[in-house]
């Protein structure tokens, strides 16, 4: 097989750069050819490695078919954004190979299987790019093993970027292990002969790809959803209901496996009113209990979240946010139901609201959530969004404590040997009911006054600030990287308690601060309470993207460049100046 | 285990008196709200006495619908809560799931039952949940003010149907009881009326098999009780009570519809 000219001149380049220390990679096929299993095989292998990862996964939301694809973004040191173009494109399928060669950088690998074309549509302009056609399924079906064109394109990329042969397999043993020996022998000879089809062709130069010190990575590789899950039983979650919703179902199916073997209890609720009132009747035997959902099944519950605030029932609901209104599309992941959060449900009394970054972060909210439930006797509201849920990163986890499992006194446990216990939210007289109103919005107080968390990055004495939670948290913390990289004084504060808001902190920022950015994946929910804290001492500024889309690092630095820009000193003295002249002035 | 109070009748017995009738300690000394002629206070009664001869009122929780009974708890001595509207199944679920060791039971009228709890009573009678129901069946919506409930007879009257209920435009009376019978989780559900003493000893003995059924790990057990509403039927009671043998029961038959 020859390369034609363009193609060979463009080897050396692409090796150059591949050997690098950032490499982004795409998996793209259809649905049920192992895309998620090939990304899975790779994070174990990068695991392994004790390289970072930064994981993003999209599927179809139907049952079966659709396209679906895992990029997969690792550094020796944090990764904090997916990255924007990608180096290496898997592709399994035509629609792999045309949807996805936009992404691809100029001089990336297309590693494709061999019976697809080239990308017909090269607009805007012809890119040069490493073409390598490997006949993956064939060679899986060659080789009895007729759905191992996934280990093929993974045999291909491990011989394309220089991945340890040992380790790629050791992944794949540990990956197909429940499914025999056989099994396993059959993938890892799909992966060999894949990667001697790569090493045939001309190729650019292998480069080793490097592994981290063992400090690097520590901990264990979950993904967020799994993170809950261990978090919630580690905090001494005896008890679930949940209704199946995506992207919330992966939660529920963990969990089902997990509780029975603390002796917990599973239940699969007819919907999520039942879902909740089930969790009610746990935590009304002082049995600390859980939910899952995402925003159509959080609406059903806001009745009985009247009834567990006013009752003053701890329950911890998790609520991993899709794109909406409405269905809207359940694959994809959204800001949207902050507002939701804090504020549904009839009556007067915000919930506990903690959003997660991380997977180690979700563990650690997780178990978070269920202390100030229990403290508070309130309900506390775990915020994820599908993408934290589904991302799979090495997660330490904190030494784990024996849970204290007795029973509150106020739990109905049957009136043995003291009065009845009842739990109620019904007052008839005015009066009594202001003062049990009272009392609620003093634990409200009180909840603001101690329970605020949040996270600063870069922000002591930094000019402008942006405010960011979750997932556009972490993507804000890589844009104002690149914003100190050009000389911008800039910090991130992260909220981790959007409920409590840290409004005290944002307020003394306000005091120096030139100006504020709030990033969310939404038309700014977040925004208003920032904007309330601010108080109209500095400009706040909005960057949002909603229906799926996630703000990119660089779509944030170019919002934090232009708040420099209008609030820069100079503008500002150019401003009075131009006042001065007799001017009409304005900002640039 | 019967427990006294200062206030009960037992320390006000002569010597030559005979104690036939007296409060169970399983109800409070508080006065009920409920109208003249309600039989509410007639199957609180009825569930204390089961309670009480069962010895079980230690270890029994119980969960108020949202309706006329909604202070139930304030009347049984025993650790009670509210539910949400409709809701008091998946809540009795909770709490015996994770305390099996416990006798758990809802009170439920038929708009929490039969209307918006629909879903909540099938699928726990359909996972053979190991929890009592006593369904209170009177036709109508008392606490709202007389409006039609879902076992509304055809024809009948009510606030929201002045005309009579039509079935062409309001559906028909929903039978829980046969409903519920059908569902193979369910272990004993029958239909009783409390309109006369033969009926209430009868309903009585069903509360009790309702009960023991539980104890005996047999699963989701119901009993359905035909009870008067005087007041939002505009009658008097004695009428509201022939009214359920006339009316009510050529539509809602007693009888067992399950029993394991």
């Amino acid at each position: 097989m020859s390369l034609p000219e363009i193609q060979r001149k463009q080897v050396a380049e692409v090796s150059k750069l591949v050997s690098g220390d950032d490499i982004r990679l795409r998996i793209a096929g259809e649905s049920g050819e192992g895309v998620i299993t090939a990304g899975d095989i790779l994070l174990k292998t990068l695991h392994k490695m004790r390289r970072r990862v930064f994981t993003y996964e999209t599927y179809p939301a139907e049952v079966r078919g659709g396209h679906c694809w895992y990029q997969v973004r690792t550094m020796i040191p944090e990764v904090l954004s997916a990255g924007d173009a990608i180096d290496v494109l898997l592709a399994f399928n035509q629609e792999g190979v045309d949807e996805h060669f936009h992404a691809l950088r100029e001089g990336g690998f297309l590693i494709r299987d061999a019976p697809t074309n080239p990308p017909m549509d090269e607009a805007p302009g012809p890119k040069q790019y490493f073409d390598v056609p490997i006949p993956m399924g064939e060679l899986a079906v060659e080789l009895g093993s007729p759905k191992g064109k996934n280990v093929a394109a993974l045999g291909a990329l491990a011989a394309a970027i220089g991945m340890p042969d040992t380790t790629i397999e050791a992944s794949i043993a540990e990956v197909f292990a429940r499914k025999g020996e056989k099994v396993v022998e059959q993938n890892l000879q799909v992966l060999r002969a894949a990667r001697k089809a790569y090493l045939e062709i001309p190729h650019p130069p292998v480069p080793d790809l490097k592994s981290g010190e063992p400090e690097n990575v520590t901990g264990y590789l979950m993904t967020g959803n799994d993170a809950v899950v261990l978090g919630a039983v580690a905090a001494g979650c005896r008890f679930f209901a949940g209704y199946p919703i995506t992207p919330a179902s992966p939660i529920l199916e963990a969990i089902a496996r997990e509780l029975p073997r603390v002796r917990g209890t599973f239940i699969q609720a007819e919907d999520e009113i039942a879902a909740l009132g089930l969790c009610l009747g746990a935590s009304y035997s002082g049995v600390k209990s859980m939910t899952a959902t995402s925003g159509p099944g959080f609406s059903l519950m806001a009745e009985e979240l009247g009834l567990a605030t006013a009752a003053e029932i701890p329950v911890v609901i998790v609520n991993s946010q899709r794109a909406g209104p409405s269905t809207g599309m359940p694959t994809k992941n959204e800001q949207g139901d902050l507002n939701a959060m804090v504020f549904s449900g009839h009556g007067d009394a915000p919930r506990i609201v903690l959003a997660a970054t991380t997977p180690e972060t979700a563990f650690e909210m997780t178990v978070e959530a269920f202390n100030l439930a229990e403290k508070y006797r309130h309900i506390a509201i775990l915020l994820l969004d599908g993408n934290l849920g589904q991302m799979m990163e090495p997660a330490e986890l904190p030494p784990m404590r024996p849970v204290d499992g007795r029973r509150p006194d106020w739990a109905l446990t049957g009136a043995e040997g003291r009065p009845h216990n009842i739990i109620s939210s019904i007052y008839l007289q005015p009066e009594e009911l202001e003062r049990v109103n009272q009392r609620l919005q003093a634990k409200i107080e009180r909840i603001r006054a101690e329970e605020v968390r949040y996270q600063e990055y870069m922000l002591e004495g930094a000019d402008l600030i942006v405010v960011a939670y979750g997932t556009a948290g972490r993507i804000a913390q890589s844009a104002i990287k690149m914003a100190r990289q050009q000389g911008i004084s800039v910090g991130l504060l992260r909220p981790i308690s959007l409920f409590p808001f840290p409004e005290d902190r944002i307020s003394q920022l306000a005091d120096e601060a030139r100006g504020f950015l709030v990033v969310e994946m939404s038309a700014g929910q977040m925004l208003e309470d920032v904007r309330l804290a601010v108080a109209g001492q500095a400009p706040v500024r909005f960057l949002g993207r909603m229906g799926g889309m996630v703000p990119l690092p660089e779509e944030i630095l170019a919002a934090i460049v232009k708040l420099d820009q209008a609030t820069s000193p100079s503008i500002v003295l150019r401003h009075v100046e131009q006042v001065r002249g007799g001017s009409a002035g304005g900002w640039e | 285990m019967i427990i006294e109070d200062s206030r009960s009748l037992a320390t006000n017995i002569g010597p030559d008196e005979e104690l036939i009738y007296r409060r169970p300690a399983s109800l409070t000394t508080a006065h009920t709200h409920y109208c003249p002629g309600c039989t509410h206070g007639v199957a609180h009664r009825l569930i204390a006495e089961v309670i009480d001869e069962l010895g079980i009122r230690e270890k029994t929780i119980g969960i108020a619908p949202v309706g006329c009974s909604v202070f139930a708890y304030n009347y049984f001595n025993l650790d009670f809560a509210e539910a949400a509207h409709g809701r008091a199944p998946a809540m009795a679920t909770g709490i015996k799931r994770v305390q099996p060791d416990k006798v758990v039971f809802t009170y439920q009228g038929d708009g929490d039952l039969a209307a918006i709890g629909t879903a909540e009573i099938i699928h726990a009678a359909a996972r053979g949940e190991n929890i009592t129901v006593i369904f209170i069946n009177n036709a109508i919506y008392g606490m709202t003010g007389g409006q039609m409930a879902p076992t509304t007879l055809p024809n009948m009257k009510t606030t929201s149907t002045p005309t009579g209920r039509d079935v062409e435009l309001a559906g028909f009376p929903i039978r829980m009881a046969e409903l519920l019978a059908r569902l193979d989780g369910a272990a004993y559900v029958v239909r009783r009326s409390l309109h006369n003493p033969a009926e209430i000893r009868k309903a009585k003995k069903a509360i009790r098999s309702a009960f023991e059924n539980q104890m005996q790990g047999r699963g989701f057990s119901l009993v359905e009780l035909l009870s008067s509403c005087p007041v939002n039927w505009n009658m008097q009671p004695v009428e509201a009570l022939k009214w359920i043998e006339t009316h009510m029961m050529p539509i809602f038959p007693l009888g067992d519809y399950k029993s394991l």
